[in-house]
């Protein structure tokens, strides 16, 4: 062992998770790829080329161009238009930065429920866990999208179209959010299971520590591995859900587009030969859930502890 | 005589194995009936620590050394009996009540691999109790405390840094030693500190242990299968056999002339270097379930001098000539 | 002439391939076992003593592999043989004990059925002569009631009964040699003393040869004729058992026998051994010990010391042989 301390970048170049990064090209790739949407999707703004919510910047008589190397094309829509004359290229930007602000906000909200309930339950046993894991239970044997489809329908119908436009983001992440944290609830609780028997939370008790420091300092940091593969996955999940509710039609309205209502509303023009506007977000769409399921497999396998050998 | 420091009269622990209501009943022969089983873990301990001493109870797995160590510690409540530090008694105490008990009583555990926290740096470990207890310390009292606590127990202090598993496990035993003593206790409870380490590194972990009971003016009560560790640390013996204490003495007295049938059984079986084949005094039969306790002495069944005596009534510690407190109805008739 | 021992190993290396290259397990591991002899194989936890009785069976598991050296069976590398002449080898010429019984034990199989099995894979018989076979071993291994036995289920066992099965099952096929990896150490001492007695009784009973492979010097001297001392993945010290434990030669020995609380004085402190056993990561040069031991020299630092005989014990440690060279030069200048 060397006397010298070794700096946070040190050990993490030395970790098994850095080391087996290098390693898996799938993963490279894939956190590339994902690196570059997400990017593109925070400075969309900056990338876009015209701005897709400016009603102003919208000249009807551009509608269903064919993307560049089509008859009929218009160099200053590289990837064609939507049936409202919306470049499709900026359109896209900007659907895939509301796509992962749903997706990252519902499991941001996922975690917090699930982490802090699945604590709870893991943690305090009795009747707490039963009451807690009942109700995930009961959770879990709606359908996401069921729930979904009910209050977001709800919604709809009291606040009315204009008013849902505006909400409508964040009544997705809290319906996916909240339809979701059972996942979570029930990993957290497993690994907490594991961890309270463990000789230094016994050692935690011993010094006489309050039951929330126990909780949140001493067992929490030690549940995150499994929280983290999950999360990831979810995201991707939280992702198609949204797409699944915008196709529908309960999701973002089209004039704030997410990738999931820019495939509905291209959808009805694949028969007139416009498949552009559907198949592209379809393909982003495809291609960023793909990244981040591939990325969360390899968190998984690396994470997975029968597997860690470092 | 001073009075004990801690003092454990009529300590009884069950576990209940039989879950819910719903669990408990069951149908069998068309009726339903009611089924309650407990691990009956602790069935009456009484015991004294004295300041100063170090008072090792010794058995098998299962005789419930480790659950009276808990019960102490209070990390597990007693079904019945108490628990007395320095006349206080403390196994009923609520919330706020305990923390100056925290303070002054404290537990290194068995296994070094899970008793330090790994999302923690060893420093932070050490300074969490220091500064918990003394919140009047400054922050740069704290890390001295840290500093000294580590240099007395021979970890370098620039290795506060690290985490746990970059420590071997004899290291790891020391940090745990240290967060132990960082808070400045009167009273260790070690649950067999030892049995997971190197023979090498035992008496390391040995040695640390005396020097800081010298050192400190600690008091121990010390959990161990190895009777041979008792022989060299231990002031006074207990020797439990299923939730029961069947003798209690000096350590000395213990060895040269044990008394109970089963601590004669127990010493027969210490592989001594000495011996060139296996050596022991062959028991009959197994050591019977805690769920389902034998009647009488809980040791009857495997006992080459048991009689009706034994298979009817509990024997109570009794006092011999040699200061030896020993539960057997043997002894006390003179058979033995 | 020198008749040939059951099983000899000559410079055995051990390795493991892992990330950053390759780490010696086993350095140069030399040993013979005569049939009907007891070896003890001793040392701390990362000695390679569980990795030098995997290796004799060719066990090693990935990414460990044999990197040289022979181990000889009656004559045959077992090193070098395919893995079906290996297999008629395991289990039969040469017996595995293990310290956790669930190793060999299958839970959802009658202790029976396993046995038989065991049986018909090395030999070609009914089941009901397997059965009697079994039941022979289990009354060899004094578990009462064996013919109740055959029908249970291993969680049903005691953890004492278990391993006691699991010597009947390593008797099974009569094997020249029994390989036991810490057979007791999962169990309680009074246990433990009835498990190493029953050992000792069966290997003498038939001559088996016993290869014990434990931490615990009481054990070792109440058993075994022989012992090896490993430290880092070499032989240290090899000799006859009494000889080492009365009069250890290697530094190491006598400082792992004097740190047993039965060697110190009650309530003094014990002899200790500073440091601990470096991990195969970083091994240090020369003489792996030197950086705990009292006597280390530059010598030591910097090469590894060859085996050296002193009595009947063989020893790698440069103060050792330098103080027999010392005591031949008193000699010559005596005479």
């Amino acid at each position: 062992m060397t006397t010298a301390t070794l700096s946070r970048w040190d050990r993490f170049r030395d970790s098994f998770l850095w080391y087996s990064f290098k390693r898996d090209k799938v993963a490279i790739v894939s956190f590339f790829v994902l690196l570059l949407m997400v990017l593109a999707a925070v400075f969309a703004p900056l990338l876009a080329p015209t701005d897709p919510y400016d009603l102003a910047m919208i000249n009807i008589m551009n509608s269903e161009l064919p993307p560049v190397g089509m008859d009929g094309a218009d160099p200053a829509f590289p990837l064609g238009t939507d049936a409202q004359g919306r470049d499709m290229l900026s359109t896209i930007l900007y659907g895939t930065r509301v796509s992962l602000l749903i997706g990252f906000g519902a499991v941001v909200l996922q975690a917090t429920l699930g982490i802090l309930f699945g604590l709870l339950a893991g943690y305090l046993g009795g009747r707490v866990d039963s009451i807690l894991m009942r109700i995930a239970d009961v959770q879990l044997s709606f359908s996401t999208l069921m729930v979904a489809i009910i209050v977001g329908a709800v919604f709809k119908a009291s606040f009315g179209n204009l008013m849902f436009g505006e909400i409508a983001i964040y009544m997705l992440i809290f319906i996916i959010g909240v339809a979701e944290w059972p996942q979570i609830a029930r990993t957290v609780r497993a690994s907490v299971l594991a961890e309270k028997k463990k000789e230094y939370v016994d050692a935690a008790k011993v010094m006489g520590f309050r039951t929330n420091r126990i909780m949140f300092r001493h067992i929490l940091p030690n549940t995150l591995s499994p929280i983290f593969v999950i999360a990831t996955v979810q995201i991707a999940n939280a992702i198609i859900s949204e797409a699944a509710l915008s196709f529908l039609g309960l999701g973002m309205p089209e004039t704030q587009p997410s990738l999931g209502s820019l495939i509905k509303s291209g959808f009805d023009y694949i028969q007139s030969g416009s498949w552009w506007i559907t198949l592209i977000p379809g393909l982003v769409l495809v291609v960023l859930v793909l990244v981040i399921n591939l990325l969360g497999d390899w968190l998984r396998d690396v994470m997975n502890p029968r597997l860690y050998k470092g | 005589m001073t009075s004990p420091l801690i003092d454990i009269r009529g300590l009884e622990k069950q576990f209940d194995l039989s879950g819910s209501f719903l669990e408990q009943v069951s149908f069998k022969g068309g009726r339903f009936q009611r089924k309650q089983e407990a691990v009956h873990a602790i069935n009456g301990v009484d015991l004294q620590v004295h300041k100063g001493e170090a008072l090792c109870v010794v058995g098998e797995s299962g005789c419930g050394k480790s659950t009276v160590a808990r019960t102490v510690m209070g990390l597990l409540s007693p079904t019945a009996g108490e628990v007395h530090y320095d006349g206080q008694r403390i196994d009923n105490l609520k919330g706020r009540e305990v923390l100056p008990y925290r303070r002054k009583m404290q537990m290194i555990f068995q296994n070094p691999y899970a008793s330090l926290n790994p999302r923690m740096t060893i420093q932070q470990t050490l300074e969490e109790p220091i500064r918990f207890h003394r919140p009047d310390l400054a922050r740069k009292e704290v890390r001295d405390k840290v500093q000294e606590v580590m240099q007395s127990v021979g970890i370098d202090p620039d290795w506060g840094s690290r985490f746990g598993h970059e420590f071997s496990g004899g290291q790891r035993q020391r940090i745990a030693i240290a967060r132990a003593l960082a808070v400045d206790p009167e009273f260790i409870v070690a649950d067999e500190p030892i049995s997971a380490l190197d023979v090498s590194i035992q008496a390391q972990v040995l040695n640390l242990l005396m020097d800081a009971q010298d050192t400190r003016n600690l008091t121990y009560l010390f959990i161990t299968h190895d009777l041979a560790v008792v022989e060299h640390f231990g002031t006074r013996v207990a020797v439990m056999y299923l939730g029961r204490v069947c003798e209690l003495a000096d350590t000395k007295t213990l060895f040269a002339e044990p008394r109970h049938p089963y601590t004669q059984a127990l010493l027969s079986a210490i592989p001594r270097l000495e011996d060139d084949r296996p050596n022991y005094i062959k028991l009959q039969g197994e050591v019977p379930t805690p769920v389902n306790l034998p009647s009488g002495c809980v040791f009857h069944g495997r006992c080459p001098y048991a009689n009706e005596r034994c298979r009817q009534e509990v024997p109570r510690l009794i006092a011999t000539d040699s200061g030896t407190r020993v539960a057997c109805h043997a002894v006390e008739e003179g058979r033995l | 002439m020198k008749k040939t021992p059951l099983l000899e190993v000559k410079d055995l290396d051990v390795r493991f391939a892992v990330r950053g290259g390759d780490l010696t397990a086993l350095r140069g591991i030399s040993f013979s076992l005569d049939k009907g002899e007891r070896l003890g194989l001793v040392g701390e936890s990362g000695a390679g003593k569980s990795v030098a009785a995997f290796s004799i069976l060719n066990l090693v598991a990935r990414p460990g592999y044999i990197a040289g050296g022979q181990i000889l069976f009656e004559g045959r590398d077992l090193a070098a043989m395919s893995e079906r002449e290996l297999r008629k080898i395991r289990g039969n010429r040469i017996a595995m004990i293990f310290q956790d019984p669930m190793m060999t034990l299958n839970p959802v199989l009658s202790i029976g059925t396993q046995m038989v099995e065991a049986i018909k894979a090395h030999r070609r018989i009914s089941t009901k002569a397997a059965r009697d076979i079994a039941l022979d071993r289990l009354r060899k291994v004094q578990i009462p009631s064996p013919e109740k036995r055959l029908d249970q289920y291993p969680h049903e066992l005691s953890g004492g009964m278990r391993q006691r099965v699991i010597i009947a099952v390593a008797l099974l096929l009569d094997p020249e040699i029994i390989i036991a990896d810490e057979p007791t150490t999962a169990l309680d001492v009074t246990i433990q003393a009835e498990i190493m007695a029953l050992l000792l009784e069966l290997c003498e009973q038939d001559n088996v040869a016993l290869m014990l492979i434990t931490h615990d010097l009481g054990v070792v001297s109440q058993v075994t004729q022989r012992m090896l001392v490993m430290y880092s993945g070499r032989i240290i010290e090899q000799g006859p058992t009494r000889e080492i434990i009365n009069d250890a030669q290697h530094p190491y020995t006598q400082g792992l026998i004097n740190a047993l609380p039965q060697m110190g004085e009650p309530g003094a402190r014990l002899f200790q051994i500073p440091g601990s056993m470096p991990s195969l990561k970083n091994v240090p040069t020369g003489c792996p010990f030197h950086p705990r031991c009292r006597f280390a020299t530059d010598q030591c630092r910097q090469t590894m010391p060859e085996y050296v005989r002193s009595g009947n014990v063989d020893v790698a440690c440069y103060e050792v042989s330098n103080l027999i060279e010392q005591e031949k030069h008193m000699q010559e200048a005596g005479s």
